[in-house]
């Protein structure tokens, strides 16, 4: 049973590699219905290889390498994908990626920054402005959490994902804000807090994606098989 | 020696929608089926890599060319079963046709002579 279940796993983990590259460009049933046609595939594949005599890790990895590199199925999805879109080579790997990353991140450390402007000057006593550093030290955390779940993706990519717009966002808060009294302080804040901060739970909730069970009927047993 | 796998890795990937569109031109089927058939027929020489038919089969279904439907069998996994279309069947007498003229433009030029078998 367990030998089943690693073997089971190794599946799941060779088609999350093969779709992961399609996140959040593919709409929704496009990408479950590759999802569901390749996880099926790569079954009936296990179940020819074990008819024919072999054990479940060799059937398990004739099957992959029958099915053929994930990059290249994938990338054979992307091209059919884009097909009559025309999209560019950046927006064809992971411009919405990209823009979804931005968007939170944007919006999170806008959000943040508001508030401290807010606590500072305008809210009276209604706002604390410890209580609006503490919210600019954790929307980082949100933001990631939010991208990681969107945008299951690889640890380098993660880390781009989560660097573009925070360095666009001081970019584009520095030339809207400032000068700022305490000089190079948010900038200083964005690279030692923020990007670490939110690539970590960007990379932490991306693998608890990843790693969530593929499957909803079970592999059948061996005296099913039998 | 010439691996069998080696023979038509270009050559297949251009004619994988052909082969798809022929073989669901005998009945509906789901992508393992198809591929099986593919391998099977050509008995070796064209080994699809067979991750790279499901987006041949999105490109196909999108133009119209075939239809797909799940089916959920009782304790199975479900399965997408495709069949081809009217227009499906027409473009495979045009790709017919257009590999006819192709490869005997080929074989004129490379000095191939058929062998009937």
């Amino acid at each position: 049973m367990r030998q089943y279940e690693a073997s089971s796993d190794v599946i799941d983990d060779f088609v999350c590699k093969l779709t992961e590259p399609l996140e959040r460009t593919l709409d929704t049933s496009s990408l479950s219905e590759f999802r569901n046609n390749s996880l099926f595939h790569l079954d009936c594949l296990v179940e020819e290889f074990l008819v024919s005599g072999n054990s479940e890790e060799v059937s398990v990895a004739l099957a992959i390498e029958a099915f053929g590199p994930a990059d290249k199925a994938a990338m054979a999805m992307l091209d059919e994908w884009c097909r009559g879109r025309r999209p560019s080579a950046f927006s064809r790997s992971s411009a919405s990626a990209v823009w979804w990353s931005f968007a939170c991140f944007g919006i999170a450390s806008g959000l943040s920054l508001l508030a401290i402007e807010f606590a500072t000057f305008c809210s009276n006593g209604l706002l604390e402005e410890a209580a609006a550093r503490d919210l600019y030290m954790i929307a980082p955390l949100l933001a990631g959490i939010a991208v990681g779940y969107c945008v299951p993706t690889g640890n380098l990519r993660a880390l781009c994902f989560a660097a573009i717009p925070l360095v666009c966002h001081v970019i584009a808060a520095n030339a809207l804000f400032g000068p700022f009294n305490d000089g190079p302080g948010l900038p200083g804040l964005f690279v030692l807090w923020w990007i670490p901060a939110g690539a970590i739970a960007l990379i932490g909730t991306a693998w608890l994606r990843r790693s969530r069970p593929l499957r909803r009927t079970a592999f059948p047993s061996k005296e099913a098989r039998q | 020696m010439e691996k069998p796998s080696d023979i038509g890795s270009d050559l297949l990937r251009g004619s994988t929608p052909s082969l798809v569109l022929a073989v669901l031109h005998e009945g509906p089927a789901h992508g393992y089926a198809i591929a099986k058939r593919i391998n099977k027929a050509a008995e070796s020489p064209l080994q699809l890599k067979q991750g790279t038919l499901y987006p041949v089969l999105h490109g196909l279904e999108r133009d119209g060319f075939v239809t797909g439907e799940w089916e959920h069998p009782e304790g199975e996994r479900p399965r997408k079963v495709y069949a081809i279309t009217p227009s499906g069947n027409a473009e495979l007498v045009r790709r017919t046709n257009e590999w006819k003229r192709f490869a005997a433009s080929v074989n004129t030029v490379l000095g191939v002579k058929f062998e009937t078998v």
